[in-house]
């Protein structure tokens, strides 16, 4: 009996002991559905290496190779893609006069963020908003056909 | 409460012990974490030198707008110093990445020296990133700053400029930041192995304690037990003897449970002598120096219902032990192992049986008491006490009755004497008694009185009377000349002389018994060759009928032919052939000689062819196991019919082991052997086994028939009355010891027919009667004394 008891402190003692230094498990995230576009950040350009998708779902997977972070913004324009209203300091686009369809507002250096979106057909551009980013040169354009 | 708690305490003396080596490894954890939380405290400087980086770091930002700003202004013709922020941009910026000397404050002129703001790949990464576009703007102010506004190309100059200064403002936000997390992250990270250390040390503290606590508990517990179970006592005593603590075997041995002694005396259990002895070794160990010093002790204790119980006791000083502070005695009862000394001691000098004292003790005493005599002038006397016939009972009612007997005997025995009179059990049925201290014939004689009065009383013995009297030997010593041997033989000698005498009496010594004793010694030892020297005879007395005065038969006579003593009667011997054994082979060659001289006599005279022969079968053959064979061999051996022999028994030898007895005579009957009662009439046994035992003849004692011609005696009636019963009952009579011709008309006229005597003849030599029969063959007897030689 008392072994018993001895045991069943010794467990609950090595549970704690492990959940102290554990950290909880992390459960991964259902991947999301659709065709994906991969994207690659850098300081300050964006590579793109699918031109066009069709439309329906799409998932941005966007790759951050520079040291520093950035933002991912998705406008559905015809203008062109250097070619977006400026805010009044001129440093940044004014998001405000565009149609936003969604956006990731930090890529940490050396992380991969994931934008899963619903595209209608259209053209879209897409670009880093933080100030002179834009400007520098990170912004580029996706085609969406229409299903067929 | 308080006791208990105290009692408690001293029988956990590893607990302390315990508790201290729990102190100790929390002492030593304190220690760990000490040195951990310094460890911390070091980490946590460094991180200190980290905020001075990110500080630099943040003024970066500021320092490129302000460049930014200068350029501007003096494109638009505005004084300003662009220069300087440019170069203090390019050294912050190298400084962050190599380390350097920084100024301390913005626009002072205090320097710092920083180390590198971090060695984590990603802050390095922006850090340099930062470096590049700081050196990119730089190059796009000089090119802006070496034009004035409204020139040419100035617009994009500018704009380009203010691109770049907003890249560096994001990179330089994005570092700053980066930095701050990576700091917060360390932090965070101390904090927690910090608090994991502190929570898993408490843990394992606490684990250690209640494992270390647990094992002092259950080895609490295994001494408590061991100390409840021990049937030796445990006392822990304070200084002035008080019961502090107490095992509870104590209930076993003093009645009393042991929470009820607590505080009491211990010395109150014992009594005067044992209290003041222990009290004595109690103190002398309290004030010993010596701390290992340790005192055995032996005394009793009382028990609550009054008995006393034997101890030891080892008791030692444990005052300076913190968790005893007190004498404690180690207690064993040792009472059986003192009554098995005592019932050792006793049975050294104790008769197991009786209880009375030994020989040795008996011979001591005698010793002691004869060295007083001496001293003092005064005499003592030594008797020497024989049950008789106790051999009869011990052989007819079995050993356990002769116990039983010999039991009650010494209780008889006992009452007689003074206290301080000594009564012991020399050995067999015989007892020795010392009066001492002004013995003399007198007071000797009173005692031997008593002692014979007290055997007048029947000892009943398994529900049966048993009348066994007593004889007494008594030596008187005298003063300075007497010796224990030389008393014990003495008394020895003066107990068979009254035996001689006739038993159930005593005799005093007198020194011719000595003579007498030694005859008797020297009897002894001259029959044991007797036999072989055929120095025994057989005489005969003729049995003759009345009728025919013709003798019928002859009654065989053993006689002992002795080398210097010349030829001795059957009373001179046969009493201690009987004692010795020698009666067995000599009955035996009797018989056999008796058988092969009536064949002989039967075969040489033809008035003789019918004659019979009687042979006296003494107690001791008839209790040979082998009698009958040994009989029948004889007969055989003789070829005499076994019809003419006569076996004749005395009616104390029918009473020993009547069954076997009665089996035996049988055996003989059916051999054809005749079977007679010698000297019927003078045993005390009753007329009931007449009818038991196979018997053919009884032979009328000589007792009878010396009155039986006296006008005023009652033995004429006697006799026919004898007669007239052995008719009933078809039984022949032979009347012996005739020795007048009016006796003969007595016997004849009371009916009997045949008898012997010296009025017909005397035991005759073998030759004579040869000439008896051959007279008698030619002239009947004439009725008158005999005229035949005397043996």
């Amino acid at each position: 009996m008392d072994q018993d008891r001895r045991h069943r402190i010794c467990l609950c003692l090595a549970i704690g002991v492990f959940g102290l230094l554990m950290p909880a498990a992390c459960s991964a995230p259902a991947q999301p559905k659709g065709e994906v576009v991969d994207i690659t950040l850098r300081d300050f350009h964006i590579d793109t290496g699918t031109p066009s998708v069709t439309s329906g779902d799409v998932v941005f997977q966007v790759h951050n190779d520079a040291p520093a972070t950035h933002e991912f913004v998705v406008v559905r324009t015809d203008l062109p893609a250097d070619g977006l209203p400026l805010g009044p300091d001129g440093l940044s686009v004014n998001e405000d006069w565009l149609d936003g369809v969604g956006e990731l507002n930090e890529v940490s250096a050396g992380t991969v963020g994931t934008l899963p979106l619903h595209l209608a057909p259209g053209r879209y551009v897409f670009f880093c908003n933080l100030d002179g980013h834009y400007l520098g040169g990170m912004h580029g354009v996706l085609e969406v056909s229409a299903d067929g | 409460m308080a006791k208990g708690a105290a009692g408690r305490r001293l029988l956990a003396p590893g607990a302390l012990h315990l508790d201290r080596r729990i102190g100790r490894t929390l002492a030593v954890y304190l220690v760990i974490i000490t040195v951990i939380v310094g460890y911390n405290a070091r980490a946590i400087a460094d991180q200190r030198g980290s905020a001075l980086s990110v500080n630099v770091a943040a003024r970066q930002r500021a320092l490129a707008e302000r460049y930014e700003k200068d350029v501007i202004l003096t494109t638009l013709g505005i004084q300003a110093d662009p220069g300087e922020d440019a170069q203090q941009l390019l050294a912050n910026a190298d400084a962050l990445l190599h380390g350097g000397e920084v100024l301390a404050v913005q626009g002072a002129d205090q320097e710092i020296q920083i180390r590198p703001a971090s060695h984590d790949p990603l802050v390095v990464a922006k850090l340099t990133e930062e470096n590049r576009l700081i050196q990119e703007l730089i190059t796009a102010g000089d090119d802006l700053y070496a034009m004035r506004a409204g020139q040419p190309g100035y617009p994009e100059q500018l704009r380009n400029l203010r691109i770049v200064g907003a890249q560096v403002t994001s990179i330089s936000n994005d570092a700053v930041g980066q930095m701050t997390r990576e700091t917060e992250a360390a932090l965070a990270r101390l904090v927690a192995v910090v608090i994991t250390l502190g929570v898993l040390g408490a843990i394992a503290a606490l684990a250690m304690a209640w494992f270390l606590r647990r094992t002092a508990a259950q080895r609490a517990a295994q001494f408590r037990s061991l100390v409840h179970n021990a049937s030796d006592l445990i006392t822990v005593l304070g200084e002035t003897g008080e019961i502090r603590y107490q095992s509870p075997s104590a209930e076993q041995l003093v009645g009393v449970r042991s929470e009820e002694l607590i505080g009491t005396s211990y010395l109150a259990l014992l009594d005067e002598n044992d209290g003041s002895r222990l009290r004595s070794i109690l103190a002398d160990l309290a004030n010993s120096t010596d701390p290992s010093a340790s005192a055995r002790a032996e005394y009793r204790l009382r028990h609550e219902d009054g008995s006393w119980r034997s101890v030891e006791s080892i008791v030692s000083n444990q005052v300076t032990d913190p968790t005893v502070k007190g004498l404690v005695l180690n207690t064993r009862d040792v009472t059986d192992r003192k009554l098995l000394q005592e019932e050792l001691a006793h049975q050294a000098f104790h008769d197991s049986l009786t209880g009375l004292s030994n020989r040795a003790v008996f011979r001591d005493r005698v010793d002691h008491a004869l060295a007083r005599a001496t001293r003092t002038g005064s005499r003592s006397a030594v008797f020497l006490l024989d049950l008789d016939g106790f051999k009869t009972v011990n052989d007819s009612l079995g050993h356990d009755a002769g116990d039983q007997l010999l039991i009650a005997a010494a209780q008889r025995l006992q009452f007689q004497g003074r206290s301080s009179d000594t009564v012991a059990r020399i050995g067999g049925d015989e007892f020795g008694i010392l009066l001492e201290d002004d013995a003399d014939e007198t007071s000797a004689r009173a005692m031997a009185d008593r002692l014979l009065a007290a055997f007048s009383v029947p000892f009943e013995v398994r529900g049966r009377e048993l009348f066994v009297r007593a004889t007494v030997g008594i030596a008187l010593s005298v003063a300075g000349e007497s010796n224990t041997d030389e008393m014990i033989r003495n008394a020895d000698t003066a107990m068979y002389a009254a035996k001689a005498a006739g038993k159930a009496r005593y005799e005093f010594f007198r020194p011719f018994m000595h003579a007498r004793a030694l005859e008797r010694f020297e009897v002894q030892a001259d029959l044991e060759v007797a036999l072989i020297r055929h120095e025994f005879v057989v005489h005969y007395q003729p049995i003759v009928d009345f009728e025919t005065e013709k003798a019928l038969g002859v009654e065989a006579l053993v006689r002992w032919n002795h080398p210097t003593r010349g030829l001795l009667g059957p009373l001179e011997f046969i009493h201690i052939a009987e004692d010795t054994g020698v009666i067995v082979p000599l009955g035996l060659w009797v018989l056999g000689e008796a058988c092969r001289q009536t064949v002989a006599w039967r075969r040489e005279y033809p008035e003789a062819s019918d004659l019979r022969v009687s042979v006296n079968l003494s107690t001791r053959q008839l209790l040979e196991p082998d009698l009958v064979p040994r009989v029948r061999q004889i007969l055989e051996a003789s070829e005499l019919e076994p019809a003419a022999l006569t076996l004749e028994l005395t009616e104390g030898s029918l009473m020993q082991k009547i069954e076997e007895t009665v089996t035996k005579l049988r055996a003989l009957k059916e051999l054809g052997v005749r079977l007679a009662i010698d000297d019927f009439g003078t045993g005390s046994s009753s007329l009931g086994y007449l009818q038991r035992f196979p018997i053919d003849i009884l032979k009328i004692d000589k007792s009878f028939v010396d009155g039986i011609a006296a006008l005023d005696s009652e033995d004429p009636a006697l006799v026919r009355a004898i007669v007239e019963m052995a008719k009933t009952l078809r039984l022949e009579t032979v009347a012996e010891g005739i020795e007048e011709t009016e006796q003969l008309a007595e016997l004849r006229s009371a009916g009997c027919r045949t008898g012997q005597g010296y009025l017909f003849a005397r035991p005759l030599h073998p030759d004579a009667m040869g000439a008896f029969l051959s007279k008698v063959a030619e002239e009947p007897l004439a009725m008158t004394r005999s005229e035949a030689p005397s043996p």
